[in-house]
């Protein structure tokens, strides 16, 4: 309708949001390390002005399910997968980023009234990616954290609340035990499905702090609760289903966390059949080797976490798969294990599991077989940087 | 065969073009004259349009920018909208297709204090969803010009993001800090970023800030001025009433409604632009016509001897409008670089108006459209190859002996006269019918006005002729008074029509529009005096410095009241809102004492009558308004909106919509919305504020009323607020002022109409004087002096330009009136006392006879001096 404003905003967005580096606005969205806004620099940018992850801490709850903005990024992470009583399978991402803003925060520190200045901002991602459809469903959206229409908080009395506009990730203590409420809708695609832990919170790293390069500062806190039982509703193009299945809650606060030579990560979240529980995360470094900082860890069925060193997992490439961006992305392969000798294949629920919005990259559900294609379980893939 | 042919046909233009290569080497005056004609021509239609075109478009696209795509408005009236609605809209109802704003004025100076720049503030939250879309795809094309990390900086408060052009003339570059003159508290802004303004024109008068900016500039706490919502056009459009339901008091308006009515604004100005546009398009035509068909006639007998050289007829009329295509190509791209310099004149004219009536609005840049270039092309070329068809095919129709003739052009000329009559006759009617049954049509008014414009010309010359015979027919009687030759200036006028009849019609139309445009701005300039007269009945008053909208102290009115000499004191509300229709300033007055004289009621029709059949007096709707639920509604806005006497009108009062009968339809001549006048009783029912925003003062007259000013003035200043005080005297003042300025560019254009027709018969009667060289040689051989011939000369040039004069007077009557009752009326709906200043039909008449003269001087001179033997040795 006026080709004008949408000109002048998405320029203003460039300038507002352009957190990546790029001189040359041709280079922008070339992938997903260097997009709009890019995640690696956002995570390795600046922390002037933050406080930094530079060593263990104690974890409270619920308090540490809520914001903790003396840091400049933080996330709530859900993944899973669904299925209808027929059988259909879903996979789901929902992701509420907070990401500070350091020259407001210098400003605002001035005496300002307004309850709309804003020393940060949300940004929140989510994706549907139905079996046997041509692509995911992504969406997302931006708010400041001011004025009620984005944040996040936790507390005794009223439980977690992470929100974006009406989009929110909720919490309510339900005889002892949190109830997760998970609440977003864009279009004709939405989620609402409830979540509960099968399995205690895990502290990755050492008791929740996850190194991610040499410098003891570039960290991050970390925790997740592996195992969720998720039910509710799905509505995919439209259609509303009746699905249960398992989610991943991952969390994560940091200031800087990516060293300047990381282009990116690819990260596993896999629920085996056999109730463990697998994460594994290997940092790509700009020379192509793995950086050795990569994690792995695997949490049994009772909630016994076991770090184990990433070496000894070994990440196969089976097949590459192009999007229209032009990124290529490791859609499927396999992962061997060397301490318990298992193989471990992965498969993409569809391959166009990217999403193509502001930050791009490839956030999908995956499908795990044995050498004989017998399935195993089923996780969540993220591919960053490609 | 073939070949033969052809290399006759280049032999026949070579033969052309060595011959009229020599022609125009020894007429370079001619040749020089029928250029600036051309570009005269097209120069002026070009640069009125450039600046028509850039000023709406400097002007839609700030709009655009500060209304943006949406479809829908959220609106709280003067008071704006608790910040929390939109919290609730998007968290509670889910309703992310919506933006907040603030908007308002916002006067920045550089460092230094020497450049100040008043620009619209507009307040936004960047994070808003409706700006995010289509993001994807167009990113790329963004042209920010702030490096990567300033990033999210104009969620900073005190960031601001400016034009570049802004930036410039202020002197600060991308993280400078410019000065702020405010009523918040934020004093210094940071510039973060600049807008390229060649790609993004409307940033021209844009500052943008955060939201949370916007609140400590203006002072605006918890409070939003509107909020945008991009609501579906289904059919299922559930949307607005269920918003609606959730904020019963707010009103949603559509965004192109309002858009539309602040385009209303702007338009009434551009249509009086388009008026003097499209005079000057016709004036343009007259004169390349003009002069291209006199460089034809004059070649009538180089013309004959090239056909008697065995030059064929399809050659010759080629050849010819080749010719002419050449000069009218040199002639037009002339023209366009001189409109292009004109426009960029008459832009910072037009944007001055805007800026003093309307708002802050900075278009510096030149902008038109494909189209406007065309238009200009096309009225070049094109009128120039109309022009010379006729005379080329005459000239190569005729036998090779008749075209060195020139007599058989004037008759067939003269031929041409009834029928011309009779087609402007038709084109009179045409006009006057279109005027007759269209009633609101804007185009049909200049459709009609050009019919009987052109439809005038037409007559012009059967009307020439006629005058001449009746006026020889006179001026025999005085034969002795006027010498032997009291005859020959009117019968040449006459003999020579083709040429003639052209130029004084080019003159008629440009004196008619002087003269028409001078009426009607006199009988405006009369009304809004008038106007003023009446409305201003205090003699001081006091408003709030910063915005004719912001309430005054409330204990004023009583401080105030006890002044020695103040008689009366009177509170008026000057707030805006909503209505069912467009939305309009609302003046909440003060009905003690009996105010019915200041509203001078305009209808004529549709009025209800009283029981006795009269139509109600003004003290009636005085009463009527004071004791009932009643308002009085300007012209503009009840012609704009078709209301009348008697209509009801809903007006959103705080607890929604409230019906209002109109029991008046007052004068008004204030730009923009329109106002609605209704008892402070009423106000105060319907609405909880208890503000007022103006204070009227009567004095005792036998008072000193400085000696008033000065303790009232003491008064005010004892308040933290800035106040302002004017006499009714400098209200006046200013306001007669601002009118004048408005029209400051009709006073340029009519101007420049003027000279352009001064080109045309200058060029005319050079061509003629020269043409007569030997008529005059044989005169002054036969013992006139030249004295006497250049006097015959100068009375003949007067005497057209008499008669232009006497045949503009009715056309400019008639034009002015169309101008005042029909474009006026229909742009602006603004009725106006019909007035014609006898000072402006003089300074018609004058202005002919003098454009005349001047333009008959060189000629004359030259000829006089001409020495008889030699000009009869080149016969």
């Amino acid at each position: 309708m006026n080709i004008f404003f949408y000109q002048k905003f998405a320029m203003l967005l460039v300038a507002v949001l352009s957190v990546a580096s790029c001189s040359d606005g041709s280079e922008q969205k070339v992938n997903a390390g260097g997009g709009v806004v890019s995640l690696h620099t956002e995570l390795g940018g600046s922390a002037e002005g933050y406080e930094r992850a530079c060593g263990p801490r104690e974890f409270v709850f619920p308090q540490d399910h809520g914001a903790h903005p003396s840091f400049r990024n933080e996330w709530w992470y859900v993944t899973g997968n669904l299925q209808t009583e027929s059988a259909t399978k879903f996979g789901f991402h929902a992701t509420f980023f907070r990401v500070g803003n350091t020259l407001a925060k210098a400003a605002i520190e001035q005496s300002v009234t307004s309850k709309w200045a804003a020393n940060e901002f949300y940004m929140a991602h989510f994706a549907i990616t139905q079996q046997g459809a041509v692509k995911v469903g992504a969406h997302e959206r931006f708010g400041r954290a001011a004025a009620g229409l984005a944040g996040a908080v936790a507390n005794e009395s009223d439980g977690v609340k992470v929100w974006l506009d009406d989009w929110q990730l909720a919490a309510e203590e339900v005889d002892g035990q949190l109830v997760w409420n998970l609440n977003i809708k864009k279009d004709n695609e939405a989620l609402d499905l409830t979540l509960v832990a099968d399995k205690p919170v895990v502290l990755q790293g050492k008791e929740g702090y996850s190194q991610k390069s040499a410098d003891p500062c570039n960290s991050s806190y970390y925790y997740s609760m592996p195992r969720m039982q998720a039910s509710g509703k799905v509505m995919a193009a439209g259609q509303s289903h009746d699905v249960g299945g398992t989610a991943w809650l991952d969390r994560e606060w940091s200031s800087s966390a990516l060293a300047d030579d990381q282009v990116g990560w690819d990260w596993f979240a896999l629920q085996m059949d056999d109730d463990r529980d697998i994460m594994f995360y290997q940092l790509r470094k700009e020379d192509g080797t793995t950086d050795p900082y990569s994690y792995a860890v695997e949490i049994d069925k009772d909630g016994v976490k076991k770090e184990i060193p990433a070496e000894l997992f070994t990440l196969n490439i089976d097949r590459w798969w192009q999007s229209e961006s032009g990124a290529r992305y490791p859609v499927s392969g396999t992962i061997k294990r060397a301490d318990t000798g298992e193989t471990i294949r992965y498969q993409p629920l569809i391959d166009n599991q990217e999403l193509d919005l502001t930050v791009r990259y490839w956030e999908g559900a995956i499908a795990l077989t044995d050498e004989t294609g017998q399935s195993i379980g089923r996780g969540y893939l993220e591919l960053t940087g490609y | 065969m073939l070949g033969n042919r052809g290399v006759a046909l280049s032999a026949a233009s070579a033969i052309f073009v060595k011959c009229s290569g020599r022609y125009w080497a020894t007429h370079r005056w001619q040749a020089v004259l029928m250029l600036v004609g051309m570009a005269l021509g097209v120069a002026v239609v070009f640069a009125v349009d450039i600046a028509n075109e850039s000023a709406k478009r400097a002007f839609s696209l700030s709009l655009d920018a500060v209304t943006g795509r949406a479809t829908h408005q959220m609106t709280g009236g003067a008071a704006g909208i608790d910040e929390a609605v939109y919290t609730k809209l998007r968290t509670e109802i889910g309703y992310h297709q919506s933006a907040p704003v603030i908007d308002g004025t916002l006067t920045l100076s550089s460092g230094d204090q020497k450049v100040t720049e008043t620009l619209q503030l507009l307040g936004v939250d960047l994070f808003a969803e409706p700006m995010f879309r289509n993001q994807q795809g167009s990113a790329n094309s963004g042209t920010g010009e702030g490096s990567a990390r300033s990033s999210l900086d104009l969620l900073a408060t005190g960031a601001v993001i400016l034009g570049s052009s802004s930036a410039e003339r202020l002197g600060i570059a991308v993280g400078g800090s410019v000065t702020v003159d405010s009523g918040g508290s934020l004093k210094q802004l940071r510039l973060i970023s600049t807008v390229d303004t060649d790609t993004q024109v409307a940033f021209d008068s844009i500052a943008m800030v955060d939201i949370s900016t916007a609140q400590e500039l203006t002072g605006f706490q918890g409070k939003l001025s509107r909020i945008d919502l991009v609501l579906s056009e289904e059919p299922g459009a559930a949307d607005v009433s269920l918003i609606q339901k959730t904020f019963p008091d707010l009103q949603i308006i559509e965004a192109g409604r309002r858009n539309n009515a602040l385009q209303q604004m702007t338009q009434a100005f551009h249509t009086n632009l388009l008026a003097m546009s499209l005079l000057a398009l016709l004036v343009g035509a007259f004169l390349i016509y003009n002069t291209v068909t006199l460089s034809v006639l004059q070649r009538r007998s180089l013309f004959g001897q090239l056909r008697v050289a065995g030059v064929r007829r399809g050659e010759l009329f080629g050849s010819i409008l080749a010719e002419t295509l050449v000069f009218a190509v040199i002639g037009t791209a002339a023209g366009l670089l001189l409109g292009l310099l004109l426009g960029s004149v008459l832009l910072t004219l037009v944007t001055r108006t805007i800026n003093d009536l309307y708002f802050a609005l900075d278009a510096r840049r030149l902008d038109f459209s494909a189209f406007t270039l065309l238009k200009a092309i096309g009225i070049g070329l094109g009128s120039a190859l109309i022009a010379a068809i006729a005379p080329a095919m005459e000239a190569a129709n005729s036998a090779p002996v008749t075209v060195i003739q020139r007599s058989s052009v004037e008759q067939r000329a003269s031929a041409v006269v009834p029928l011309l009559a009779i087609f402007g006759v038709v084109l009179l009617a045409t006009g006057a019918l279109v005027l007759w049954v269209t009633t609101h049509s804007l185009w049909a008014g200049f459709f009609a006005l050009f019919c009987i414009v052109i439809g005038y010309s037409l007559l012009i010359p059967a009307v020439l002729i006629a005058v001449t015979s009746v006026a020889s027919r006179i001026s025999r009687g005085f034969k002795t008074s006027v010498g032997a030759l009291g005859q020959y200036p009117l019968r040449s006028i006459t003999g020579s029509l083709s040429r003639t009849s052209v130029a004084i019609a080019a003159l008629v139309v440009a004196v008619s529009a002087t003269a028409g445009v001078g009426v009607m701005i006199g009988s405006f300039r009369l009304s809004v005096s008038d106007w003023l007269g009446n409305t201003l009945q205090s003699d001081l008053y006091i408003s709030h410095a910063e915005s004719s909208a912001i309430p005054l102290p409330q204990n004023l009115s009583a401080a105030l009241s006890v002044i020695p000499g103040v008689t009366g004191v009177r509170g008026v509300r000057l707030t805006n809102v909503d209505t069912d229709l467009t939305p309009a300033k609302l003046f909440a007055v003060n009905t003690t004492g009996d105010s019915s004289r200041v509203y001078v009621f305009s209808e004529k029709t549709n009025l209800p009558r009283t029981p006795n059949g009269n139509q109600p007096t003004p003290k009636q709707r005085w009463q009527q308004l004071i004791s009932t639920d009643s308002v009085y509604v300007s012209e503009p806005f009840a012609y704009n909106n078709k209301l009348k006497v008697g209509d009801t009108l809903n007006i959103t009062a705080d607890s929604g919509l409230k019906p209002f009968q109109v029991a008046g339809v007052f004068a008004d001549y204030n730009a923009g919305k329109g106002f609605i006048v209704m008892a402070m009783s009423n106000y105060r029912r319907y609405w909880t504020d208890q503000e007022i925003t103006s204070i009227g003062l009567t004095t005792n007259p036998e008072l000193e009323l400085d000696a008033v000013k000065n303790s009232v003035r003491a008064i005010i200043n004892s308040y933290p607020d800035p106040m302002l005080m004017r006499s009714n005297a400098e209200i006046r003042k200013m306001s007669l002022d601002i009118f004048d300025r408005t029209f400051a560019i009709t006073h340029v254009l009519r101007l420049l109409t003027v000279a352009v027709a001064f080109v045309g018969i200058l060029s005319a009667l050079m061509a003629l004087s020269l043409e007569r060289r030997a008529e005059f040689a044989v005169l002054r051989a036969l013992g006139i002096t030249p004295a006497e011939l250049r006097n015959l000369l100068f009375l003949q040039t007067g005497l057209m330009g008499i008669i232009a004069g006497l045949l503009a007077l009715p056309l400019g009557i008639i034009m002015s009136k169309i101008l005042v009752s029909v474009i006026n009326l229909r742009s602006f709906g603004w009725t106006m006392e019909f007035f014609i200043p006898p000072t402006v039909l003089l300074e018609s008449l004058l202005l002919a006879i003098v454009a005349a003269l001047l333009a008959g001087w060189y000629p004359a001179r030259k000829l006089s001096l001409l020495s008889p033997a030699e000009a009869l040795r080149h016969q």
